[in-house]
């Protein structure tokens, strides 16, 4: 049975309400990794503005209902939010989460950094074991899968993240690309923080209240100006956002003509946020000027929007293919033992037979030993041949669980192998290092239900 | 005809398919992958046969046909590594075709020779050529950057943003026409003082013709005419960036008018071939 185990609430459960009032801060982290992991064995922790998840090993119930404790930090009520998967469903989920396919804005790429972050937090813990160190890696790798074959995360989401992509678009690398923000409203505070995450420098903002522009300057690490130095900025700036509250235009058609005579031609990216709007779109004709009002802007995410949706039914494909290929290696493995113990088996009759006949053959040379040893076992190899290769098939069929386990039952019984799987795990079980899921993370039966 | 031509213009036909399947499908990985291995492989083609040429003598500098083949050479090599740090399949799917048309237009018209008969000038025949062709060459490649440059700007000006395709941004195409123009005006400029100092010496002293006839013959002439337009519109385009920032849109039209006469001057030497191979 697959031991990986997940209980929590996100935002497809809970409000956001409670779900501040669940996140894990910091400095308490350890503690509580530490917590679950002694009534689990194994603790992961995941603390998001969207959803607070323990990943482990899978409990008993008396340490599930501590767990939940744990988790709930002594909030009774939020229990009948709480979700909680085991085995397949808990893979299928957490390939999902790694996926961003469980994301309140499915693509986004923060949730897998973030998984990591808790992956790593948990190392450092000491909270990792077996199985939360063969699925975590796993769920990283498909979520790679998934960003690297699908556009998931390619199309903006927000109105800041198309603003940032434009920019890309026309200048490539952001890094020391000054950014002009003409206005200090709350919006435009928005899509400057995602350009100085593209590294842009520097930011210069200006605004007709000098001291609210030299205050958001002096929390953004930008560069306060009064207005009237509108015009010399915008000649230096690569990037422009504009969101004052003006009734009228504030950039205007003329002033941008002379600013790109001023600028020899260096293409100038315009983001007006204002509503009203605050460039004349006559700005957009000029050359080398590239301008995107709200509306531009909003149809970009829209359509971005729909292309994720689009993209996320191939990351579901993706990742319940995934699911699948882990189910027949779980398979394959299962039968792994039944063949090593039935070839064990035929060998050792074989040999028996040869050192019972090779008495009774008169005096005989090693090399004729030696051959008649050797024809027992190659009698043997031949005739176990084409069962096993069929058994090992039918393991590795999509479908082919059930039929699987019948056919290693008949072969149980057939020729009496209780004993030899009974034995220790290292004469019985193969550590099979191509598999990168040990034998105690997952069994082939438990994923059935997870890849839908 | 060179024993691998049908070969390299296989590879390069496959190679061109992929890239477009690679524009078609920005997603998938693996026809850029191809592609970049059939690329290779054609330019390695193609270079054993221009080596092949050169043992027959028949090498770049030796005439127009041959320098042409080379410079469909340039052009096929030019897009690897171009596109070495970053992918531009849709540069690829521009060049390609362009190299194949030019390839199996010069091996349609016979060979001509345009140094023979000046047998003491052979040498500075050689390098004009050669020089032509490196900048002409440049100027394909600028030329490509010119078409994708345009597409991309379009699609930035009709706010066609598409993440699911991402083009190069316009800085970077743009650098990458500067350069290519600097360099290839440097190579041709090379090719207007060769070609001037070659003409020098085959045509007319001054005494059997005065300098107003001198100047007429060579106008009457359409390759020296559009050599020296092809020189001024890179020349202006370089001028014009320093000190007028001319760049992007204009730019771009401009380097695609300069490309176009620069081949309309392959296009006269292929022609006079052509001529002067009827009987």
């Amino acid at each position: 049975m697959s031991k990986l185990f997940v209980m929590g609430v996100s935002h497809r459960t809970a409000p956001l309400t409670l779900r501040e009032s669940l996140a894990i801060p910091d400095s308490e982290l350890q503690k509580r990794l530490t917590q679950a992991s002694a009534l689990c064995g194994e603790a992961l922790l995941l603390s998001t503005c969207n959803r607070v998840e323990l990943y482990g090993s899978l409990p008993d119930e008396s340490a599930a209902v501590e767990l939940r404790k744990v988790l709930l930090s002594g909030q009774p009520e939020a229990e009948r939010y709480l979700y909680e998967k085991r085995g397949g469903d808990a893979i299928g989920h957490l390939f999902r989460v790694a996926s961003s396919l469980d994301s309140l804005v499915v693509g986004e790429p923060q949730i897998l950094g973030q998984l990591k972050q808790a992956y790593r937090a948990a190392q450092e813990a000491g909270t990792v074991g077996p199985v939360l160190g063969a699925f975590l890696p796993s769920a990283f790798a498909v979520a790679k899968r998934v960003r690297s074959e699908t556009a998931i995360g390619e199309n903006p989401a927000s109105v800041a993240s198309v603003a940032v992509q434009l920019a890309h678009q026309v200048f490539g690398s952001l890094h020391k690309q000054p950014v002009l923000l003409v206005g200090a409203g709350k919006m435009a505070e928005l899509v400057a923080r995602h350009l100085l995450a593209a590294e842009v420098h520097p930011l210069w903002i200006v605004n007709r209240t000098l001291s609210r522009a030299e205050s958001l300057a002096a929390e953004l690490g930008g560069e306060a100006h009064p207005f009237e130095r509108l015009e010399s900025l915008l000649a230096r700036a690569a990037v422009v956002i504009s969101s004052t509250g003006a009734r009228e235009p504030v950039i205007r058609a003329e002033l941008v003509s002379r600013v790109m005579k001023a600028r020899r031609g260096r293409w100038l990216l315009l983001v007006d946020i204002a509503v009203p709007r605050d460039i004349e779109p006559q700005v957009g004709s000029l050359e080398n000027v590239y301008l995107y009002d709200l509306d531009a802007l909003q149809q970009v995410v829209s359509s971005g929007q729909a292309e994720r949706q689009r993209e996320a039914e191939s990351a579901h494909r993706i990742v319940d293919e995934e699911i699948g290929r882990l189910l027949r290696r779980a398979r394959s493995a299962d039968v792994g033992p039944v063949i090593r113990a039935l070839r064990a088996s035929a060998h050792e009759v074989a040999q028996a037979e040869v050192a019972r006949i090779l008495p009774k053959l008169g005096p005989l040379g090693d090399k004729q030993k030696q051959l008649i040893a050797g024809l027992g076992s190659s009698i043997v190899n031949k005739l176990l041949h084409s069962p096993l290769s069929a058994l090992r098939q039918q393991a590795e069929q999509a479908d082919g669980a059930e039929r699987t386990e019948e056919l290693v039952e008949s072969l149980v019984q057939l020729f009496s192998l209780d004993k030899q799987l009974a034995a220790p795990p290292e004469e019985a079980v193969d550590p099979s290092p191509k598999s990168p899921l040990g034998r105690g993370a997952l069994d082939g039966k438990d994923l059935e239900n997870s890849s839908s | 005809m060179p024993p691998l031509f049908p070969v390299t213009l296989a590879l390069q036909a496959v190679a061109c398919t992929l890239y477009v399947v690679a524009v078609a499908q920005p997603l998938l990985r693996s026809p850029l992958k191809v592609a970049r291995l059939v690329l290779l492989l054609a330019v390695l083609s193609q270079v054993l046969d221009i080596g092949w040429l050169c043992l027959r003598g028949l090498h770049p500098g030796s005439s127009t046909r041959e320098a042409v083949f080379f410079l469909s050479w340039l052009l096929v090599l030019a897009y690897p590594v171009l596109a070495r740090r970053r992918a531009a399949p849709l540069i690829g799917a521009l060049l390609l075709p362009m190299a194949m048309i030019m390839e199996i237009v010069v091996r349609l018209v016979p060979g001509g020779s345009d140094s023979g008969h000046v047998a003491h000038s052979q040498q500075l025949a050689s390098v004009h050529i050669f020089c032509a062709t490196i900048g002409t060459a440049l100027f394909g490649l600028a030329a490509a950057t010119s078409v994708v440059y345009l597409l991309s700007e379009r699609h930035l000006k009709r706010r066609m943003l598409d993440a699911a395709q991402p083009r190069l941004p316009l800085q970077t195409l743009d650098d990458w026409n500067h350069q290519s123009i600097a360099f290839g005006l440097l190579s041709f400029t090379l090719t207007m003082v060769t070609g001037t100092y070659w003409l020098s010496i085959v045509l007319p002293r001054p005494g059997s013709l005065s300098m107003g006839a001198q100047i007429f013959t060579l106008i009457r002439q359409p390759q020296y005419a559009l050599s020296f337009l092809t020189w001024l519109i890179f020349a202006g385009l370089l001028a014009g960036r320093r000190v007028l920032g001319l760049r992007g849109r204009r730019a771009a039209m401009w380097t695609l008018v300069g490309f176009g006469m620069a081949v309309s001057i392959l296009g006269v030497y292929l022609l006079r071939d052509l001529r002067s191979s009827v009987p």
